[in-house]
Formats: structure tokens, C-alpha cells, sequence
């Protein structure tokens, strides 16, 4: 996952006696070291719980330049060379869903955060596998389109691939409300669970890009206001300093941008072709969903992407 | 893709090739009526949804048996989906009963208003335990192997050996999920609409596959046994299911991959040789079905959402 930049460090950091290290960029902040800041959401997912419990583990680690996680050095903590990373002694573990997990078992936090009951277990389970392919995917185009792409890497996005990100995530917030929270105050019942902090954490990726997730859905914006207090709003808004800045990040280094450049033109390559689809029938090109318009997509496939309209 | 038949025996029963599965066959116990319950046989009880299969536990029912489910459990899956098989395989091998709704979703039956009440995301798997329904196949799977407290390999309670099964879980839903179905896609179901995916994105999916495997055998199963550790779990059964998908549009997936190779005969050797022919012998026949033109026809309501996943390949 993207790491945001910030001053360099030594890189790795050795990490203090006894201290739980948990690899992530240089935005994450833990209670009582006040050593990490929150970036990617993954890494704020990864310590909440536990600040706002005022529990431990109490560790931190590491400063990431951007693309930092790209590096050799961090290959050897993450041979996926992806952020966030846990290291317990001798065992490393990555994926944010299995870190939380791991630390919400190892350290015992309190019993809504993943419940023992069969049931609600099985619905906080279920909203991590639907958000890894859905929610969070479409909050992180957002932010990469209208934000890090322009901003960060220098490279415009042109309206329609922009409109195709944007309507995407648009449907899976209609899911989110649909599905998932209906007319409860949580996402799987009626209190805080990881689901929600997942949640919650994905959603500001694009409000940090200035979406306007939450304007237009009172239901959301309300279970935000509970998440929120349940949180903590001083964590929460800690938690979230740096990517509510997004837009106000510089440029990329050019060998950074370098490394960075086939993921994110995979990514514009998906997105372009959702326009077809996901945006409605009358803000679309073609007559609607017919196999004369699968022909004509395909036939865009043709196309040297190297060389997009600016 | 129908399973009509009734089987009383467990997983080491005879079993027929699947063209059989669709006609009707004799049962040991007259299906349930369920006053209220969704009417499935929609005019065509010869079809897809007209015939319930009940499984009988390989145990009989004792006091010994903790959490004796209500027989209520269902399953809606498709043979043809990769999170339905691995669910489907799980609950054959544990002995849980369940009763089989199979859903033809290229019929599109999974878009009905009806489908609709049981999954408004209108996808397979999709668990129902009395009024208690779950989608999401390794939610499902965890639900099961909780509920029916299955050995702990499957999903091992000591706290490293569980986190390594959602370390996997994790890194399937992003590299492996979405990736390892596109050659499906490419050979069948998109030119069953008439369309051709570029060989570019083909070539783009051939290397995504590459690195996939690559990482999957390098990281994940590394010196080990299975996935996730030395023993058998979820994340070894999520992942055959995905590799059965190109293998079985004849990608030689496990061709200079003896490591990974080896791994698949030891999954398969212990979920048996007929649980995996009774799993995985629609999905195995499909490119001869293909071929003889007797996979359905979708009908046009399908087309928007066939096109809309062509569209999403990279």
C-alpha cells in the first residue's frame, strides 16, 4: 500500500526493548510513545482499538519516505514489499485484516470490537472480505484520481476515467448504506466493530480528496458522528491529519514516481473502461449496454495508453 | 449444474458424472415443504432450482455431537464459482448437513427479485441458517468451522497459526480474487455473449497469473506443507478452488511448479478423490460444453453485469 512522505529515516529502525514493532509509514502514533503517525489506513486501523482503551501494545515504528516500502531493506520485513507489517519477536505478519485480528485476540480488547457470538462474528467476517474488493478499492481510486495522480505524481486524469471512479465508489457507498448499516447505529449491530473502523478509515481516503462522501448521505454521515465519538475525536482527527491534507502533498521524486507508474497505470486502465458501465446511461457515450458497445471498448483496448489526452 | 440427486451416503459415495446430476433421480426422503419459503421451481421445476439435495452426516446423530444443528442449513452455491466450491467442499468433507440450492448464474438466475431477498448483492455463496443469512465464502467458512466445530486445522485456534490463515485470506482477496477467474472469462462466458477480450489483456492475465503463483509458492508455502502452516486450512481450500479455474480452461498452472504441484496432490489426497471428482467435474467439463454448445443461453437482463466484469479486466 502507498506510504506518504514525510522526513527521512533511518531505514530499519532499531526498534526498542520490548516493544511490539509494527511497520508502518510515518504517520502512525501509538498512546504513551507518541512515535508513529497514522498514513495508509491500514496502519490507523492497526492501533486504534488499543489507544482508545488506553491498553497496550504500546509500539511503533518507522518513518516512510514514499515508495520507501519499495525498497530491499523493507523486503526483508515484507518480501511484498506492502505497509502495514507487524513483527512479534520472531513472527512478521502482514495484511491489515490479519494484524487487527492478531492484536485484537493477543491483547484481549474489549469483546465489540470482534465479537465471541457466532453470529455477530460472522457479520463483522463478512463485512471484511466484501470491503477488500469493493469499498476499499473504489476509495482508493478516488484518492489516487482526483488527488495523488495530479498531485503527487504529476500526471493529469482525464474527466471521463475520473467520473467512472467516482460513480464506482458511488455504488459501493449505496452498498455500504444498503447492506451493511441499514437502520443500525453500527455496521453489524449496535455497537463499534472492526468493520466499522475499516470502514470508516477507507471512506477518508476519498473525503481527503475532497469527495463529497458523506454531504449527500445523512445516514452515513450520522453512523460517521458515532464512529467517531466511539473512537475518541481527538484520535480519530490525529489519526487522520495527514490524509485530510492530502491535496497539499509535493511532488513525487522522479525514481519514486518511476517505481509507482505500472500500478497506477493498471489502475487507470481499469478505470477508463468502467466509464462505459458505471456511470449512468445519460452522462454515457454509447446507447447503453449492448454488445456494440462491448465491441467499441474493446476496440479502445487498442489504444497506447503511454499516451493519454492531458 | 443442477445437483438433483439425493445422497444419503457421505463424500465416499458412488457418484455420477455430472450430466447425470441433471435429471431427476430416485430419493430416499421426500423433500421438505416449507410453508412461506421462496418459491425456487418457478415454472421449471426440471430445471435448475426444482430439486432440493439433503446430506446426511457421515456421524450419526448422538448427544456426543456438540451443537446438533436444526436441519435448516442452506447453501446457495454454483459449481461453477470458485468461493461456492470451496464452501461446498468444506461442508461434504466435515459431514454438515445442508440442503443445496444450486443457483445458474449463467442463467442469470442469481439477478431474480427472488434471489434478491436472500442476497441483495446478488452473488454466490450465500449461507442460510434458519433466519440467519451470510454471504462471503471465507466468512462462511469460518462460520461453519466455528459452528460445527471442525478439527482445528481448518482454522487453527492457537493465535499465529489463525493469523496466517487471514494473512493469506488477505493477500487472495487482492492478487489471486478477480485474477485467476479471467481466463474463464476469456474462453467461455465472454464469447458465450459474443465477446472477445483482447489478447493484450489476456497476455496482462497471464502474467498477473505468473507473479501470483510465484509469490503463492515462494511466500506462502515456502518450505511448508500447505499454505498457512504444516496441516490443512481454509486458506489451502480457498486457494485450490481459484487454481482450478484456469486449469480448467487449460492453463498448466502447476507445469515447472513441482513445489506447488506437490501441494495441490496433498490437498486433494486429503480431501479425497471423490469429494474433489464430485466438486470439481462441472468446472472441469466446461470447455467441452462449450464446445458442444449445451452450456444455457444467459438471457439479455444478464448481459450488463457479463460485460460490466469483462470491463474490469485490467
Amino acid at each position: 500500500m502507498l506510504s506518504i512522505l514525510y522526513q527521512p529515516v533511518e531505514w530499519p529502525p532499531p526498534p526498542p526493548a520490548g516493544a511490539l514493532p509494527v511497520f508502518a509509514n510515518q504517520e502512525c502514533r501509538l498512546v504513551g510513545r507518541r512515535a508513529m503517525k497514522l498514513g495508509p489506513e491500514h496502519c490507523r486501523e492497526g492501533h486504534r482499538p488499543w489507544r482508545a482503551q488506553r491498553c497496550p501494545p504500546t509500539t511503533h515504528h518507522a518513518g516512510f519516505f514514499p515508495g520507501q516500502h519499495l525498497s530491499d531493506a523493507f523486503a526483508q520485513v515484507n518480501p511484498l514489499k506492502k505497509v502495514p507489517a507487524l513483527k512479534d519477536g520472531d513472527f512478521t505478519l502482514t495484511e491489515s485484516v490479519a494484524i487487527l485480528l492478531y492484536l485484537t485476540r493477543k491483547y484481549k480488547v474489549p469483546d465489540y470490537w470482534y465479537p465471541q457470538d457466532l453470529q455477530a462474528r460472522a457479520r463483522v467476517d463478512e463485512y471484511l472480505a466484501w470491503q477488500h474488493t469493493t469499498l476499499r478499492r473504489s476509495c482508493l481510486r478516488a484518492l489516487w484520481h482526483k488527488v495523488m495522480f495530479p498531485v503527487f505524481l504529476g500526471e493529469p486524469v482525464s474527466p471521463q476515467t475520473l467520473a467512472a471512479t467516482l460513480a464506482e465508489l458511488d455504488v459501493n457507498l449505496q452498498l455500504l448504506e444498503d447492506k451493511f448499516l441499514q437502520n443500525k447505529a453500527f455496521l453489524t449491530g449496535p455497537h463499534i466493530s472492526l468493520a466499522d473502523l475499516v470502514a470508516i478509515t477507507e471512506l477518508m481516503h476519498p473525503v481527503g480528496a475532497g469527495c463529497q462522501v458523506f454531504e449527500s448521505r445523512p445516514k452515513l454521515a450520522t453512523w460517521r458522528q458515532r464512529v467517531e465519538a466511539a473512537v475518541g475525536e481527538d484520535l480519530f482527527r490525529e489519526a487522520h491529519e495527514v490524509i485530510l491534507k492530502a491535496k497539499d502533498f509535493p511532488p513525487a521524486d522522479p525514481t519514486i514516481k518511476q517505481k509507482l507508474m505500472p500500478w497506477v497505470l493498471a489502475m487507470i486502465r481499469f478505470s477508463l473502461l468502467l466509464v462505459m458501465y458505471a456511470v449512468p446511461k445519460e452522462k454515457q457515450h454509447c446507447q447503453g449496454h449492448s454488445l456494440a458497445c462491448a465491441e467499441l471498448h474493446m476496440k479502445l483496448e487498442t489504444r497506447d495508453w503511454g499516451k493519454m489526452e492531458r | 449444474m443442477n445437483s438433483g440427486n439425493v445422497t444419503t451416503g457421505g463424500p465416499s459415495s458412488h457418484l455420477p458424472p455430472h450430466r447425470e446430476l441433471l435429471s431427476p433421480a430416485p430419493i430416499s426422503k421426500p423433500p421438505r415443504k416449507r410453508s412461506g419459503s421462496l418459491a425456487w421451481a418457478t415454472g421449471q421445476r426440471d430445471g435448475i432450482l426444482g430439486k432440493i439435495q439433503l446430506e446426511c452426516r457421515t456421524q450419526p446423530w448422538t448427544s456426543t455431537v456438540p451443537h446438533a444443528p436444526a436441519m435448516g442449513l442452506e447453501l446457495y452455491l454454483n459449481l461453477l464459482s470458485q468461493p461456492s466450491r470451496a464452501v461446498y467442499i468444506f461442508a461434504k468433507k466435515n459431514g454438515i448437513p445442508f440442503e443445496l440450492r444450486t443457483v445458474d448464474i449463467i442463467k442469470g438466475q442469481h439477478r431474480s427479485k427472488e434471489f434478491f431477498q436472500i442476497n441483495s448483492l446478488q452473488k454466490v455463496p450465500v449461507l442460510k441458517d434458519g433466519d440467519f443469512i451470510l454471504t462471503e465464502s471465507s466468512a462462511i467458512l469460518i462460520y461453519l468451522s466455528c459452528k460445527y466445530q471442525t478439527a482445528d486445522h481448518w482454522y487453527p485456534s492457537d493465535l499465529q497459526a489463525r493469523a496466517r490463515v487471514h494473512e493469506y485470506l488477505g493477500w487472495h482477496a487482492d492478487c489471486i480474487r478477480g485474477t485467476f477467474g479471467v481466463p474463464m472469462w476469456v474462453q467461455v462466458l465472454g464469447p458465450l455473449i459474443g465477446v472477445q477480450v483482447p489478447e493484450e489483456k489476456v497476455e496482462r492475465n497471464r502474467t498477473a497469473i505468473d507473479q501470483a503463483l510465484q509469490w503463492l509458492e515462494n511466500k506462502f508455502l515456502g518450505d511448508r506443507l500447505f499454505l498457512a502452516g504444516q496441516q490443512v486450512t481454509l486458506a489451502d481450500l480457498m486457494a485450490l478452488e481459484e487454481l482450478m479455474q484456469p486449469v480448467a480452461v487449460g492453463y498448466e498452472l502447476f507445469k515447472g511448479r513441482p513445489r506447488l504441484a506437490a501441494w495441490r496432490e496433498r490437498v486433494e489426497a486429503f480431501l479425497g478423490a471423490e469429494l474433489c471428482q464430485e466438486a470439481h467435474s462441472l468446472i472441469l467439463s466446461i470447455l467441452e460444453q462449450a464446445a458442444k454448445k449445451t452450456l444455457p443461453t444467459p438471457p439479455p437482463e444478464v448481459y450488463p453485469t457479463m460485460l460490466l466484469r469483462i470491463a474490469r479486466i485490467p
